[in-house]
């Protein structure tokens, strides 16, 4: 059922290892659906943030309205026909449905926000008593991170509060942001000096970020092609694995 | 009490609104210049200096809103977790490809910095412009730096990385999508890797690893470096 054109579930990419395959198909109908722009009443998240790899949250509360809805019969006398009262109280119920999950989502997003702050402030009380001296932020990060690894939590008890984390991360920063105001005598008279550094150091780590992954895949690869030839040749795969080190031993 | 409320509610509304209006704007002109935030700054800059209100008076408000700085730095975990599948296939290119990036993002800033005579808070500022804020904030804070020169350095490193990003790859013949991927998550972060998006979905996904990988990488170089000198 997958032989559609949606390359994000190519086995290559290695993405779709945790995604059941009916959810993978609510995925790609949620995407034809866009493609057709049919749908306006369903929910596409005006943020979305590049830290996001798929949706998986969004995508099961919007198949869970289209279940729902669909399970409503409009016809309520059950006289085959649809007057425009049922159609009326018919739409009134799927717009209450969708209040509905939307509401259950809004209280899900808080409590797992609230674990989330439980998780830094755990971190930050850690942190202190590190010691090395590395800030909180961090330390609460590879907290979670350790913890996620483990299964302690699970990606769905954070999956939702995570994404909306994710998707408003610009917001947080306005704050810090504005803050420039008050540095604002530091900056001015260097601003053309920190662009000019700015744009040369971007240039420099994408040249030599580039070239390195480059090189390190090609060589992967000759290292491979030339493992592979060797246990061909020789036919015995120790023999070949031996003759390989002692040759770059010497 | 009504004006205490009032006080502390400017600065979280003012703050919503300039975003929710960068939001509309930048959805109807798509340009990289319209990021969010930086029209949100800057609008709230500007409503803060016409008006003459206090940088205080604003931010007794926003605190409430940066409070949230620590768990949506902790929630990187999360973004990280979801795309360890991806980094095990490609784990020494990415790691060689993002360690290499740091350390030439470190180096550079700082002899770029001293070359062009900044002082020692804002070379300590600059030095983590590569990676995404709030990881760059933290580094910032720990070596001494301003942390809204940071901010401001690592926007401008973004919006630059993800508007040269197409120039650079035909520039240096990257012809790998992970190659380019990678050097676009590494330089210009989360910014930049809304643009690889735009461009291939591969791109995309290594760029958002590259964030986390090279983010960690240049918080480790740089505290290393300064727990040794410090």
């Amino acid at each position: 059922m997958r032989d559609d054109d949606s390359t994000l579930f190519d086995d290559d990419h290695g993405m779709a290892s945790n995604l059941g395959d009916d959810i993978a198909d609510e995925v790609v109908a949620e995407e034809e659906r866009e493609r057709e722009g049919a749908d306006r009443d369903s929910r596409v998240p005006l943020l979305q943030s590049p830290l996001r790899v798929v949706d998986e949250a969004d995508v099961v509360s919007e198949s869970l309205i289209k279940r729902k809805v669909d399970a409503i019969n409009p016809d309520l006398n059950g006289d085959g026909v649809i007057s425009p009262r049922e159609a009326r109280i018919a739409r009134m119920r799927k717009a209450l449905i969708r209040a509905h999950v939307h509401l259950h989502k809004a209280v899900r997003i808080i409590l797992q926000i609230a674990l989330i702050v439980a998780v830094c402030m755990a971190g930050e009380r850690l942190a202190d008593i590190l010691p090395v001296d590395v800030p909180s932020n961090i330390v609460s990060m590879i907290v979670l991170l350790v913890f996620l690894m483990t299964g302690t939590l699970r990606m769905r008890n954070i999956a939702d509060g995570a994404n909306f984390l994710l998707d408003h991360m610009s917001i947080f920063f306005i704050p810090a942001a504005v803050a420039i105001m008050g540095s604002f005598s530091m900056i001015a008279p260097n601003i053309i000096k920190l662009v000019l550094i700015c744009l040369i150091t971007t240039v420099l780590v994408f040249f030599v970020t580039s070239f390195t992954v480059s090189t390190v895949m090609n060589l992967m690869a000759r290292l491979d092609a030339r493992k592979a030839r060797a246990a061909i040749a020789g036919g015995d795969a120790q023999a070949a694995v031996r003759t390989d080190s002692k040759e770059g031993a010497r | 009490m009504l004006l205490t409320a009032l006080h502390v509610s400017f600065g979280i509304i003012l703050s919503i609104v300039a975003f929710e209006g960068a939001v509309w704007l930048n959805k109807h002109i798509r340009t990289p210049l319209l990021n969010p935030l930086l029209v949100a700054v800057t609008f709230i800059i500007v409503i803060l200096t016409t008006f003459r209100i206090p940088l205080s008076d604003y931010q007794q408000g926003a605190r409430v809103i940066s409070f949230f700085l620590g768990p949506a730095t902790a929630v990187l975990a999360f973004s990280i977790y979801q795309q360890i599948t991806i980094l095990k296939k490609h784990f020494i290119p990415v790691l060689a490809g993002c360690l290499m990036g740091s350390i030439t993002s470190i180096v550079s800033s700082y002899l770029l910095c001293k070359a062009f005579g900044m002082d020692q808070a804002v070379t300590m500022s600059t030095l983590p412009k590569s990676v995404t804020t709030p990881i760059a904030m933290s580094i910032s804070q720990e070596l001494g730096g301003i942390t809204s020169i940071t901010v401001a350095v690592v926007i401008a490193s973004g919006i630059m990385g993800s508007i040269l990003a197409p120039t650079l790859t035909k520039l240096f013949h990257v012809k790998s999508p992970i190659a380019a991927g990678v050097a676009i998550g590494t330089c210009s972060h989360a910014i930049g890797t809304s643009k690889a998006l735009e461009i291939n979905e591969l791109e995309g996904a290594m760029s958002g690893i590259a964030i986390g990988v090279s983010g960690l990488i240049t918080m480790i170089i740089a505290l290393t470096y300064h727990s040794l000198l410090g």
